[in-house]
């Protein structure tokens, strides 16, 4: 009975972590994955964000949690869903960015909002040339008091 | 194929073990679920406040329309964090055992369900399913006080063998996703450096954490094949750590290292495998609890 129960556990649990390779194209799940991360070549990295600005139009720093959690990764796909649905979508997680930067003291000073996207050199960047080959704008919002 | 043959195969997938080995692999893992919750308890919790056109089920989640309400999830993250009470000191295990697994498995695929399907909990989720539903408590448990010891026996090998077993396969599938998209190609290490700045500049330019180390070495071109070529020959040999304890511990080793390279080129934190969590399954656990419950800082706790 013990040996059943293993070979059948077994087969199934098996079978299910090969599942993802099997399926075309593969498809990410939870526990059952087709560990995708870092096999792809990537080209130079486009950076998906929001980008806050004072009255004076510099820029400040808002935190991850602003726009989704505490994971910076949560929030960098966010941004990039709300950005790859459309212009209605980027609007959207701005004025939902604008909403919870009211709420937080430590960006008082922010008073507008931009969705963005920036093309990088990734290998350049780190050795010196921070400026975007390319940037698009998709949204704007006023963070109101 | 004669009887002995068949008697190796068979000690070798069901094979006779004590049954503190699995217990102590129960109490290890499950006391490394309850660090999780409460480190990750109240990003878990959070997933409820998420707006709901954000939602994108995967996995067992996938059953739901929409979002749970806030209130549900911040329960189910309570009710999680409180049932691997119960699983760690097995107590009361074939009703928390079960319910502890499908607790965790619920609350960590929730978290998966807005836009980005993370890694690093894959093995654990499992790992604690297979122990939910194996007499992984009939040692060091609550539940086995009072019983006689029993001799090492198959039913408490095969669910260490079978956890090795996707263990392996999490790296091999890894390897073989590489393979499949990008090729051979992905040794000359040209991938990895590219990756390894995108992930860079990614987090510098979202204000996140990012990895000094990385984003430093990217600049040497030479460094990068052989990190692609060791990292692919460790996913893809991976099923031959199950073929020996003394080959288990190289490929651990360099696995441990391999992981430690990635907090320091990407400051990605694969906590399950860098606590050794993920690798008990090969080993004599029960060994480990020994020791750690000889340490004095336990013994003092056991004294009050």
């Amino acid at each position: 009975m013990d040996r059943f129960y293993g070979i059948a556990l077994s087969l199934v649990l098996i079978g299910a972590s090969l599942w993802p390779l099997a399926q075309d194209p593969p498809r990410d799940s939870f526990p059952f994955s087709n560990y995708p991360m870092f096999a792809r070549k990537k080209g130079n990295p486009i950076v998906h964000r929001v980008k806050a600005y004072d009255a004076a139009g510099h820029r400040v720093s808002i935190t991850p949690e602003m726009i989704a959690n505490d994971e910076v990764m949560q929030a960098a796909r966010t941004v990039y869903h709300a950005v790859r649905k459309g212009r209605p979508s980027a609007m959207r997680l701005c004025r939902e960015t604008a909403a919870r930067v009211r709420k937080a003291p430590q960006f008082d000073q922010v008073v507008r909002l931009a969705v963005v996207s920036d093309r990088f050199d990734a290998v350049g960047y780190l050795t010196g040339n921070q400026t975007p080959e390319r940037s698009w704008h998709h949204a704007d919002c006023e963070v109101s008091r | 194929m004669n009887s002995r043959w068949l008697r190796r195969i068979d000690d070798a997938l069901f094979p006779a073990v004590p049954a503190a080995r699995l217990g102590a692999v129960r109490v290890l893992i499950g006391a490394f679920t309850i660090l999780f919750l409460v480190v990750r308890g109240w990003n878990l919790a959070g997933y409820g406040d998420f707006p709901a056109h954000r939602f994108k089920p995967v996995g067992v989640v996938s059953i739901l329309d929409a979002p749970l309400p806030a209130s549900v999830v911040y329960l189910l993250v309570v009710l999680t964090a409180l049932a691997a009470v119960p699983f760690v000191l097995g107590w009361r295990f074939r009703v928390f055992g079960p319910l502890f697994a499908v607790l965790l498995w619920w609350t960590t695929t929730y978290r998966q369900c807005w836009g980005m399907v993370f890694h690093t909990e894959n093995l654990m989720v499992l790992y604690v399913a297979i122990l939910a539903i194996t007499p992984s408590a009939d040692a060091y448990a609550f539940d086995a006080r009072g019983r006689p010891t029993t001799a090492p026996h198959r039913r408490y090998g095969w669910p260490l063998k079978l956890m090795a077993t996707l263990l392996v396969l999490s790296y091999l599938i890894a390897g073989l996703a590489k393979l499949r998209i990008s090729g051979w190609e992905w040794m000359d290490g040209e991938v990895l450096r590219v990756q390894i700045a995108y992930d860079n500049v990614r987090k510098l330019e979202l204000g996140g954490l990012h990895a000094p180390l990385g984003a430093w070495s990217v600049q040497f071109g030479w460094l990068f094949p052989i990190l692609g070529t060791v990292s692919l020959l460790l996913e893809v040999g991976a099923p031959l750590a199950l073929l020996g304890r003394r080959l288990a511990f190289v490929w651990v080793i360099a696995t441990w290292l391999f992981h430690l390279g990635v907090l320091l080129m990407m400051a990605i934190f694969f906590a399950f495998p860098l606590s050794g969590g993920a690798f008990l399954p090969l080993f004599r656990a029960e060994v480990a609890l020994e020791r750690i419950r000889q340490t004095r800082l336990v013994q003092a706790f056991g004294r009050r």
